[in-house]
């Protein structure tokens, strides 16, 4: 071909030297490169450190193996959010550790072998996220020093007005907040704390999101109560916003704070 | 366990810091989790969740509001490297891992992840998507990150 057959200048061989020479290039562009770098020695010098340099990356860059003790927290910590069907478990767990099988599972979802029940993505996503606030050692961003303190502090940071905050009273305490993800979409994340106990509330937007079948109320609004791994969770729905509440409490006193939550806003 | 490995010596890269690359390889795994009905039949595991991995790292940066490194620095060394190719072959073959490690992290962040993730296996295409950006981009910045590399072991090993 005519376009074979053209000088090529340093500028266009040099990035690419090191994709002719990973097999990255069309046969065209590589025989052009080549027929280039057998006639520079400039570009035959900058292929030679390219190789070290491929080389010295491969064999001498420091790499970091993941802490034994990451390992674990992530075997023990992270909830199975999606479990494989029984049958498939048994297979699985010869994989070897937890973490395959969530992510196995995570697959087995995603190959649409096993669809959750409508609207409880919603709550499987709300004990993770609760957990995650357990988890960490600061988990709220925003201390708190009142509502007037906490609900401001998110203003710019959500793409979307969060209404107003529940103070906490004498029960629960409202500890502070935090900008987080709930599924696919941003979220105010508030933190109460009741003794030793933690809710966590999660305010997102509802649109497009299949809320799970209600059967309590807080507040005016129908909510969902479910229990899950042991946490009880409160879900609802107030116009335009999705509101999920997570705690180890039961869920007669997390109904409560659901309420007080609901009523606030 | 799966891509535990790969995923902390990235997060170690980007952060900088043991305490921070584990929170990030775990924040990783629990999106990974929450975010299974976007995982693609047929696409790549690794891939997914070295983009969520860098996804989380930039959220928690912006939540952290630290400064990136600036780039104007190696946007000179880039251009000095383009001119004389930085290091020769022999003085990189002298330097330890300490080194290369020292130089690595005087790049600006997206020099090294073009490089971390060049060396991770990845294609173009996956590097691509994993950066949120077009594969010619990828193309180029991966190519300045090298030369800037080099140029910067180059010192190392005068």
């Amino acid at each position: 071909m005519a376009t074979d057959d053209r000088q090529v200048s340093c500028e266009e061989v040099q990035p690419l030297v090191r994709e002719a020479t990973r097999g990255r290039l069309d046969d065209a562009t590589r025989e052009r490169v080549y027929r280039h770098l057998a006639s520079c020695r400039a570009c035959q010098g900058l292929a030679e450190q390219e190789r070290e340099l491929d080389r010295l990356l491969e064999e001498r860059l420091p790499r970091y193996a993941a802490p034994l003790s990451l390992k674990r927290r992530l075997q023990e910590r992270l909830p199975p959010v999606v479990a494989a069907p029984p049958r498939r478990r048994r297979a699985a767990v010869r994989w070897g550790a937890p973490i395959v099988l969530a992510v196995f599972a995570c697959a087995v979802v995603a190959l649409g072998l096993r669809r959750p029940r409508d609207g409880e993505p919603l709550v499987a996503e709300a004990v993770a996220d609760h957990l995650r606030v357990v988890y960490r050692e600061h988990p709220v961003d925003i201390e708190s020093g009142g509502p007037h303190q906490v609900r401001p502090w998110f203003t710019g940071r959500l793409d979307f007005a969060l209404p107003t905050v529940f103070a906490g009273n004498e029960e629960f305490k409202l500890e502070g907040g935090a900008v987080g993800y709930y599924l696919d979409r941003q979220a105010a994340m508030l933190v109460y704390k009741r003794q030793l106990h933690t809710a966590s509330l999660f305010v997102f937007r509802a649109d497009g999101l299949s809320f799970p079948k209600t059967d309590h109320s807080v507040g005016h609004a129908p909510a969902s109560v479910r229990r899950v791994r042991g946490f009880s969770v409160v879900v609802w729905r107030d116009g335009e916003l999705g509101y999920a509440l997570v705690s180890d409490l039961n869920t007669a006193e997390l109904v409560r704070l659901g309420a007080d939550i609901a009523g606030a806003s | 366990m799966a891509h535990a490995d790969a995923l902390y010596n990235f997060a170690h890269y980007l952060s900088r810091d043991h305490a921070e690359a584990q929170d990030l390889v775990q924040e990783t795994y629990a999106r990974a989790l929450a975010a299974v009905a976007q995982f693609k039949d047929g696409s790549d595991l690794k891939a997914w969740l070295f983009r969520i991995l860098h996804n989380t790292f930039i959220d928690l940066r912006r939540r952290d509001q630290r400064q990136r490194t600036d780039g104007g620095l190696d946007t000179v060394l880039d251009q000095r490297a383009a001119e004389d190719h930085g290091a020769e072959p022999h003085q990189l073959r002298q330097l330890v891992g300490r080194e290369i490690e020292q130089a690595m992290s005087t790049l600006t962040e997206d020099a090294r992840l073009a490089i971390l993730l060049d060396l991770e296996g990845f294609s173009e295409t996956e590097m691509a998507e994993c950066l949120g950006c077009a594969v010619g981009t990828v193309k180029s910045r991966l190519f300045r990150a090298r030369a800037a590399l080099r140029a910067r072991l180059g010192k190392h090993g005068d």
